[in-house]
């Protein structure tokens, strides 16, 4: 951290130096913020940008193929990106000095304010920035991690913390005829689902209204009853449903259905499955099976308690979800998934810790960006050309 | 809104525009032309939102939904740009553009529309997308005005807009003695300064697009930043798409210096120009759905959607 802030502050200084000397002594240095340095600039930087984006990016590859020994597989670490980068960062940091300078281009000199702020956190945050990836189960505390990367070291954070609990709200599952085949929802050009609607079960299961019924492909399907968390139970040579919340569940449809072609019924169960359970479909001929997509999760967070030890040491609770992250100390605390290999029994989740010193810096360069956007924007236009 | 019914509101929008490009085709007035490109532009916007409405998420979060939402940006720009500038082969070349998009999402656009991840229930995805998707809009009709100004610097074609031509055509929507500037009756400006004036009055627009698409541009990637980090705890990963993103963003930054330039260094701000911007135009295309098919991205993005 005190290595980019003094790297910063120097890079700030010869800014400073460098505009200080265009405008008295060495006149050629002000091409340094011209729009052709400014241009030129931008060209080197966007090779640096086009490279990466045709080069697979992978440094820890082991293919010694020309593109790894030509140093192109991890560019954004080379020198080029980084000479790239600095000098980029002292036009701006020149341009916005001078824009500054003259009289009514404070909304040009804030966006090249803004630019210069984010380009050098973004910079300096990715030699400042820790992250540390934490697997916590339910009820057991944690207060440290391995280092990625140097296995055996160990870094111990100021708090310790607890996973309390942890929830996943599914969206209700879809049924869709299949191709056994190739797996694909049919028809294959616009392929069609049955959405489950609870409330229409209830109604059915009730006897307040119809039940919930569609026509896909060849076949009427409509839905009897649904589980969205149940245990299966062979019974003779079929299998039956009943509710149950123990770890290990999976989401359940009973459902009738009716084949436009030969007019045959059938009442069955069809499941998602879980680690501990099979999946059921109904298979309707050698090609085509009624199944349930795989449950997608609409939302899901943790509730994790923390010990701090500041202040003589509190605990707290916090909930983390994603794009919701916890703030303990200096770090962040991001949700980063649940392990899903084993269906919906897991406890197992995964958190990460980042620490980002330059964090505010970043925002206020972002904020400075967006802020100045809008001022140009609102800005009443000269009449003449927008680029002379 | 069901996603049936795309079909339907797709094709009456693009028959309003085709009524409208014929119309501009035939040297009607410009509010003629501007009725029924309006309409067509409405027709899906009422589709958007029923659709919006019919899903109960916001329509982008597949790669058939941001076409659609091009689609209508690419009209509205066309349609803001024309009442602006009526150049008469704008509404056709827009109603290509946006028809080919279209079509695109004959058969993805249905009932059986992705539920939203929980990392997209943020409130800048709504705004992140837009921005971008309003500076694709913006930035395809800057590229067809590059085609058009490249064409004619190459052939040297007599297609101008109406009011450079004849300011009187689309002030009165009559085919009026032409005037000169000074009003002098018969008097023709010169062939080449005419021509002159037209590329004048193409890189104006130009420029102008791109100013405003690259301002987009810029939101966007400052707004997806900010996101980024509530979501992910980073805010740049040199992820393929953010490449490709930023890519496209600095092609357009290098044209505006080049054209800033031309003030010292004339010949930058021709043809140097619209080619780095058909580059700019080329890069959004890889950086929207190109990085799906690159080889140098599988399975390297996360932000990759179907």
């Amino acid at each position: 951290m005190i290595f980019t802030l003094w790297a910063s502050l120097a890079l700030l200084v010869l800014c400073g130096t460098l505009y200080g000397l265009s405008r008295t002594r060495v006149r050629l240095l002000s091409g340094f913020y011209s729009p052709l340095g400014l241009s030129l600039c931008i060209f080197f930087f966007l090779i640096a940008c086009l490279v990466q984006g045709l080069v697979r990016q992978s440094p820890e590859s082991f293919d010694a193929d020309w593109a790894s020994r030509a140093g192109l597989r991890s560019f954004k670490d080379s020198i080029f990106m980084l000479s790239t980068l600095l000098l980029l960062l002292v036009c701006t940091g020149m341009r916005a000095m001078d824009d500054f300078s003259r009289k009514g281009r404070w909304r040009q000199g804030s966006l090249a304010a803004g630019i210069f702020l984010s380009l050098l956190s973004l910079l300096m945050g990715s030699y400042a920035l820790e992250r540390y990836p934490v697997a916590l189960w339910k009820g057991m505390p944690q207060w440290r991690t391995e280092i990625p990367g140097s296995p055996g070291k160990v870094k111990e954070f100021p708090f310790a913390m607890q996973l309390e609990d942890f929830q996943i709200d599914y969206h209700e599952p879809t049924l869709y005829v299949v191709d056994t085949r190739t797996g694909l929802p049919l028809p294959e050009k616009r392929p069609q689902g049955l959405k489950v609607d609870p409330g229409r079960v209830q109604d059915y299961k009730q006897g307040k209204g119809p039940a919930q019924e569609k026509e896909i492909c060849q076949w009427r399907i409509r839905v009897l009853d649904y589980l969205p968390k149940a245990w299966i139970r062979e019974q003779g040579l079929s299998y039956e449903c009943f509710a149950s919340d123990e770890e290990g569940w999976s989401v359940a449809v009973k459902v009738e259905t009716l084949s436009l072609k030969d007019s045959s019924r059938r009442q069955e169960w069809i499941c998602s499955g879980s680690i501990l359970q099979i999946p059921l479909f109904i298979r309707f001929d050698s090609v085509t099976a009624l199944g349930m997509g795989k449950p997608q999760a609409k939302d899901y967070r943790a509730t994790l308690k923390f010990l701090l030890m500041e202040n003589g040491g509190h605990a707290r609770m916090a909930e983390v979800s994603p794009n919701h992250p916890a703030k303990a100390g200096a770090y962040r605390i991001y949700l980063k998934s649940y392990k899903e290999s084993h269906g919906f029994w897991d406890p197992y989740v995964r958190f990460e810790l980042v620490k980002d010193p330059w964090e505010p810096v970043s925002f206020a360069g972002l904020a400075l960006v967006l802020a100045s956007l809008m001022a140009l924007a609102l800005k009443k236009q000269p009449r003449s050309h927008p680029l002379r | 809104m069901n996603g049936s019914l795309f079909l339907l509101f797709a094709s009456a929008s693009i028959l309003c525009w085709i009524a409208a490009s014929a119309m501009a085709w035939a040297r009607k007035n410009t509010s003629a032309v501007l009725w029924p490109a309006a309409a067509g532009t409405a027709i899906l916007a009422v589709f958007i939102g029923g659709y919006w409405a019919y899903a109960g998420r916001p329509p982008l979060a597949t790669l058939a939904e941001t076409r659609l939402w091009y689609a209508f940006f690419l009209f509205l720009c066309g349609l803001l740009v024309y009442a602006r500038c009526p150049f008469r082969w704008l509404p056709a070349f827009v109603t290509v553009l946006s028809g080919i998009f279209l079509a695109a999402g004959i058969f993805r656009i249905g009932p059986h529309g992705q539920e939203l991840m929980p990392v997209l229930k943020s409130f800048w995805f709504v705004p992140h997308v837009i921005a971008y998707i309003l500076a694709y809009g913006l930035s395809g009709i800057a590229f067809l005005f590059a085609l058009y100004a490249l064409a004619c610097r190459g052939k040297g074609r007599r297609l101008a807009p109406e009011s450079l031509e004849n300011p009187e055509r689309t002030e009165n929507g009559k085919n009026a003695a032409r005037k000169t500037e000074k009003g002098q009756k018969g008097c023709f400006l010169e062939k080449s300064e005419r021509r002159s004036r037209l590329m004048d009055r193409l890189m104006e627009k130009i420029d102008e697009l791109t100013l405003a698409g690259a301002g987009f541009l810029t939101a966007g990637l400052c707004m997806g930043a900010i996101w980024a980090k509530q979501a992910w705890g980073y805010f740049w990963t040199w992820d393929p798409k953010e490449t490709w993103a930023l890519a496209t963003l600095l092609c357009y930054a290098l044209y505006i210096g080049a054209r800033k330039s031309a003030a010292r260094i004339p010949a930058l701000g021709g043809k140097p120009s619209l080619v780095i911007q058909i580059a700019g135009f080329a890069c959004l295309q890889l950086c929207w759905y190109g990085v799906h098919y690159l080889n140098a991205a599988k399975g390297l993005s996360v932000h990759i959607y179907g």
